[in-house]
């Protein structure tokens, strides 16, 4: 029987191809950057002012298990390169928001490594040249008023950190995803459920013509553990819940049988949701968890103070020149610190101490006060912000671009949360309302940036609960979304409790690829929010009990 | 949500692989008690119940590395076991089955662990699903009936079958995943030597797969499928900065028959000299002519022949039909004999990649004859029935995750009056002669192939090495960046004579398969400009490697002001790079033209002075490499218009005077 339910020992195994000497490997990336800075230039044009060479060189496990038993087994061994090349210079060059380097699969062999970038280097340089010609001849005719740099100069780093040899304690992972996935075992409505645990060892070179030579963790993949679980109503509504446990690393995973209950949790709620009514479309006021306002703030503002969107016309630029002006509540403020490396215990999941053009990582004030104070900085200058500060993000293929890491919402005056939630009951009283809503967790969220599109953004709730106006009871809805306008419901925001907590484990998503964030928030009471019915997919349930469940 | 996966790699595998059927009691029990439920009471209200269902059950360990240059990129390995339903309401004469061939994936992954619990959840959701897809398929197919009636062609949806049984405890056979990688380094070397070699891809890979054979009707199968895989295509931009790829593969069913580290050195090396010759290679317009097919050509012939004899084919109402009704009647040369047999295991001592004992229906296979002196004989049959023939033939064949349907397993292409290789070409000359053209095609060496449709019918385009024979002279010369096209049952008509030199040719196009064929002589074969765009060599030389070989590519100079393009009439075609390597010729291409061999020449130089002594190098460049005399002819005059065109444009001065 698979449910041998823990390896008796924990015991590493080598974990795919020894690691490449460091040496070894800057020292192929520098003999073919210096070759490409000192001779290569394509007819009248020059050779490029800027390179930047990234090497991630990664092993990966993956192991998925259901009901307690393994359903995949996966593990792989691969690097990836990526060139970027600049040409023109730092006040005007062919970067733009759509710009992105040029990336392959690569070898570690020293020399192969040279060819393959020595191929990476002639197509970024051959790109950045006819981008440079091009984004001139688009100059020809747009009117630039207020011309920014491309590049801020930024000082070179230096820092060659070598990782543990790459050990992999399989058995051991694999034990655990069967483990907490048996814990399905107990529910037979629930009709799909996954254990997904994936770990990592990677690390990242970054060498860059200005002198700047890295060797890091590859902070863009922390290890992690996702549990998730599909059922259907009775009549049909698809219905899912997930948990991302916070973890960096396996090493410092909570025991067990605390994964356990957070799992069992899962299903509780999942079965729990197939009994409960369809809420239709409302506006109405609300509490938002703390892990729901996080990933509100996360979409309604991080998004949009992302530095580079401040640059170009076709982005919405709500906040572009509000500097120095409010825009939250006074009671309001907001910080992104990339270096802070846990809450309360708890691993932060954005956390890095280089970001992905290699600047270091730095706290930056986004809200102070309700006051806007800054952005999301790459090495993209704007207007008033010539310099990046450590937030230039990028995945492993992709150009960084100013992103979010761990966003901290924090409330002066906050309360207890007993009476945030005594002054959501005075609110639907004082204005008549039959009920307002409670809003737990979040499976995430979109928002569009730019202005061709309506600023909708939405977050999906993991849980709504419907709370009576009268009597103060909670009833536990299904089927329905956040929506609303970014700047219209952060202004909706009343009052906060003091219940700040950490939402980990979220990928978020942009032109510069999925990178790792999490959110801490306290809950907060909204005016008024708008719930939106989610799209229709419903199918028959199952004709046949689960085979566990049928007598015959 | 996490970034798309990349590349991949990994570990090495266990020596002693899962245990097999018998140990895997909880899997069988899991499958037995969900049929059976399936059986009696999976019945949606005023809907058919199910009258037939087969679980198919693929376990697979995948190990692969990927390389450039012999040195790892990537690598992985993967377990994995995927679950298919094939589940029937109505009746054998008429049921849900689809009318055309679905080429979806349906897998699903199940535990890969004998427990019984997380398996016997799985397939029930799995049949749940079938059984609801199944009733609505066959009220849609019964709707379709009522409308339009049933085709004159239509037979029985499902055959009857005798029930098979064969199981049997599972015995890994004993790979080592260290030989598979000295054999990518053994083939791979050679190319890392050579630096204009611009990438050397390969891929070793190695599955193991069982595949169950579970069915209501008492079906029984276990099968045992290892398939070692070595790939490689070798990469370089000619002299006029188009993309020129080589490559080549092997597929071995079990250890045995892997080639050996001495085979595949000297195959690597072969690659060398081919991409080397390729890249100085003639190019020409394309035009028609007689042609003869090696066997590995002839192979992808056959095959595309064989796809479109499946029975599926016959009945698909959305492809050709190509030979429905047609039994009996003349279809290719009557010398020709065409026949499948997958009970073949080897052929002059070489295994057979395609051979089975039963196909994925659970079906023995059977050899049978398709063509027989040219006439038309049978078809592949699965289950679905073809008019005229009540039952399979055993060639039900699926690929991982899809419903199966008749496909080839080892084809073999005989014929009964056998030419040896220079009764052939001496045949294609006089053809060449009697139809009043210069040349005749020689193709070789097939890569791949590619099919405007699937299922064997539409135009085929074969992706070979081609070399031009002169009828006068007979004399051989390779051209370039020209593939073959034309529809497979045409090419297979205009076959005139066969070889003596039969060889077998692998493919995995839908399932493994063999196919031993000889040359074929074509009255007639179309050639096609291959889909390659000129893209301009790197600035920079390539870093050094371990053994350079100076001048192979040469570092750009300083970049000329002036280009001019001048042709050179040669008396011979000529190999060396190396040798035309003058101080301002940017880059040069060899043309087969009506009025003979000529080469195109963009030379250039800073100032209209320095173009006029880079012209004068490289006349004497090109006189001291092309034996027999050189006259020159200048198509673009140095002004600046003339020189912009020949130096920016895409390719070369094909519209300009000849």
């Amino acid at each position: 029987m698979a449910l041998a339910l823990a390896a008796p020992f924990a015991r590493a195994e080598s974990w795919g191809s020894a690691p490449a000497p460091a040496a070894d490997v800057f020292g192929a990336l520098e003999a073919e950057m210096s070759r490409s800075l000192a001779r290569l230039h394509e007819d009248s044009f020059g050779p490029p002012y800027f390179l930047a060479y990234r090497l991630h060189d990664a092993r990966h496990y993956e192991v998925v298990a259901t009901l307690g038993a393994a359903l995949t087994d996966y593990v792989e061994d691969y690097r990836i390169a990526y060139a970027e090349a600049r040409y023109g210079d730092r006040t005007f060059d062919n970067t733009d928001l759509s710009y992105q380097g040029v990336n392959t699969p690569s070898p570690m062999d020293p020399q192969v490594l040279r060819q393959t970038f020595w191929l990476l280097t002639d197509q970024a340089y051959k790109g950045a040249v006819s981008g440079w010609l091009e984004k001139k001849a688009k100059r020809a005719t747009e009117l630039v008023t207020e011309p920014i740099d491309d590049f801020s100069a930024e000082p070179a780093v230096q820092k060659k950190e070598e990782l543990p040899k790459p050990a992999l304690d399989r058995a051991r992972l694999r034990a655990l995803a069967e483990r907490l996935s048996a814990v399905f075992r107990g529910y037979p409505d629930i009709h799909e459920s996954n254990v997904t645990v994936g770990a990592w060892w990677a690390r990242r070179f970054l060498v860059t013509s200005e002198g700047t030579r890295l060797l890091t963790p590859a902070e863009e993949m922390p290890d992690e553990l996702r549990v998730s679980a599909v059922t259907r109503a009775e009549d049909g509504m698809r219905l899912e819940d997930d948990l991302l446990v916070p973890l960096r690393a396996f090493a410092e995973s909570p025991p067990d049988a605390e994964l356990e209950r957070a799992v069992r949790g899962v299903a509780d709620e999942l079965v729990a949701l197939r009994r409960a009514p369809v809420q239709e479309a409302a506006a109405a006021p609300a509490i938002l968890d703390p892990e729901m306002s996080g990933v509100l703030f996360h979409e309604a503002l991080g998004h949009k103070l992302e530095g580079q969107r401040q640059r170009d016309s076709h982005e919405s630029q709500v906040f572009r020149d509000l500097v120095g002006k409010p825009i939250l509540p006074a009671f309001l403020s907001v910080i992104d610190d990339p270096t802070l490396k846990s809450f309360k215990g708890s691993p932060l999941h954005g956390s890095y101490e280089f970001d992905s053009e290699g600047s270091p990582a730095r706290r930056v004030a986004l809200v102070e006060g309700g006051i806007l104070r800054g952005f999301l900085m790459s090495r993209w200058p704007i207007k008033g912000f010539p310099d990046t500060n450590g937030h230039g993000r990028a995945d492993w293929r992709s150009h960084p671009t100013g992103r979010m890491s761990n966003l901290i919402v924090s409330a002066e005056g906050a309360v207890p949360r007993a009476e945030l939630e005594r002054r959501l009951l005075e609110t639907l009283r004082r204005d008549g309302k039959p009920y307002g809503f409670l809003l737990v967790g979040s499976s995430g969220g979109e928002n569009p940036t730019n202005r061709e599109s309506p600023q909708t953004l939405e977050v999906r709730p993991r849980l709504v609960y419907r709370v009576d106006a009268k009597t103060g009871k909670r009833t536990l809805v299904r089927g329905v979304k956040l929506v609303g306008t970014p700047l219209v419901i952060l202004n909706r925001i009343v009052a906060a409790a003091d219940d700040d907590a950490l939402a980990n484990g979220f990928h978020c998503g942009a032109e510069s690829g999925w990178v790792p964030v999490s959110q801490i928030a306290p809950s907060l009471l909204v005016s008024e929010i708008e719930l939106q019915r989610l799209p229709e997919d419903r199918v028959l349930p199952p004709l046949l009990p689960s085979p566990l469940h049928d007598p015959r | 949500m996490i970034p798309a996966s990349l590349a991949i790699v990994l570990l090495a595998l266990p020596a002693v692989a899962a245990p097999g059927p018998a140990d895997e009691p909880a899997l069988e029990r899991a499958i037995a008690a969900e049929l059976g439920r399936a059986k009696s009471s999976l019945r949606e209200e005023g809907y058919p119940p199910i009258y037939f269902a087969q679980l198919t059950v693929w376990d697979l360990e995948d190990w692969d590395q990927w390389s450039d240059l012999a040195a790892p990129r990537a690598e992985s390995t993967m377990r994995q076991r995927i679950a298919l339903a094939d589940v029937r309401v109505g009746g054998p004469a008429l049921d849900n089955h689809p009318v055309s061939p679905r080429g979806d994936y349906l897998g699903t992954p199940v535990s890969i662990a004998d427990d019984e619990f997380a398996l016997r959840h799985a397939l029930w959701r799995i049949l749940d699903g079938a059984y609801k897809t199944a009733t609505a398929d066959f009220l849609r197919k019964q709707a379709v009936l009522v409308s339009r009636g049933r085709a004159d062609y239509d037979a029985d949806d499902l055959s009857a079958e005798p029930a098979t049984a064969s199981t049997a405890a599972w015995s890994p056979r004993a790979w080592s995943v260290d030989r598979l990688r000295r054999l990518d380094d053994a083939l791979s070397d050679p190319l890392r030597a050579a630096p204009w070699v611009l990438h050397a891809e390969s891929h070793v890979g190695l599955r193991r797969l069982r595949t169950r054979l579970r069915g209501t009707s008492g079906l029984a199968i276990d099968k045992t499928d290892d398939w070692a895989r070595i790939e490689i295509e070798a990469v370089a931009l000619s002299s006029d900065g188009l993309r020129e790829s080589v490559s080549r593969d092997w597929h071995a069913r079990e250890p045995e028959a892997l080639p050996s580290e001495a085979e595949l050195g000297r195959a690597g090396r072969e690659l060398v000299d081919d991409l080397a010759e390729l890249r100085v290679a003639a190019t020409t317009s394309p035009f028609s002519a007689p042609a003869l097919l090696d066997a590995s050509v002839a192979g992808g012939l056959v095959y595309a022949l064989g796809q479109s004899l499946s029975g599926e084919e016959q009945r698909n109402p959305g492809g050709a039909q190509t030979f429905r009704g047609r039994l009996g009647d003349r279809i290719i040369s009557e010398t020709l004999t065409l026949v499948d047999d997958p009970i073949a295991a080897s052929f002059r001592g070489r295994p057979l990649f395609g051979r089975y004992e039963f196909d994925d229906q659970g079906v023995p296979a059977r050899r049978v004859t398709l063509i027989e002196k040219g006439l038309l004989r049978g078809f592949l049959l699965s289950r679905y029935a073809v008019k005229g023939f009540a039952h399979s033939n055993g060639h039900a064949r699926a690929p991982l995750g899809q419903i199966p349907l008749g496909v080839p397993g080892n084809l073999f292409l005989t014929s009964s009056e056998p030419h040896s290789r220079d009764a052939l070409v001496a045949l294609l000359r006089e053809e060449c002669r009697r139809q009043g053209k210069p040349y005749g095609l020689w193709i070789r060496r097939l890569r791949g192939w590619s099919q405007q449709q699937s299922g064997g019918q539409g135009s085929i385009r074969l992706l070979a090495e081609v070399r031009l024979v002169s009828a006068a002279t007979g004399r051989v010369e390779r051209v370039r960046d020209l593939d073959l096209v034309g529809t497979p049952l045409v090419m297979a008509e205009s076959v005139m004579a066969a070889g003596d030199d039969p060889e077998i040719a692998d493919t995995d196009a839908v399932a493994p398969s063999s196919i031993v064929s000889p040359s074929l002589l074509l009255t007639e074969a179309e050639l096609q400009r291959s889909e390659t765009k000129p893209e301009k060599a790197p600035v920079l030389p390539p870093p050094p490697r371990d053994v350079p070989e100076a001048g192979a590519v040469p570092a750009r100079a300083e970049e000329p002001a002036l280009v001019e393009v001048d042709r050179y009439r040669l008396a011979a075609r000529f190999d060396a790079i190396a040798a035309l390597d003058a101080e301002g010729l940017l880059a040069w291409r060899q043309t087969r033209t009506a009025e003979g061999l000529v080469i195109d020449a963009k030379v250039g130089g800073a100032t209209g002075e320095r173009a006029r002594e880079a012209l004068r190098r490289v006349a004497a460049a090109v006189a001291a490499v092309a034996r027999g005399g050189v006259r020159r002819a200048i198509l673009f005059p140095l002004d600046s218009a003339g020189a912009y065109r020949a130096r920016y444009d895409d390719g070369w001065p094909d519209s300009g005077p000849r």
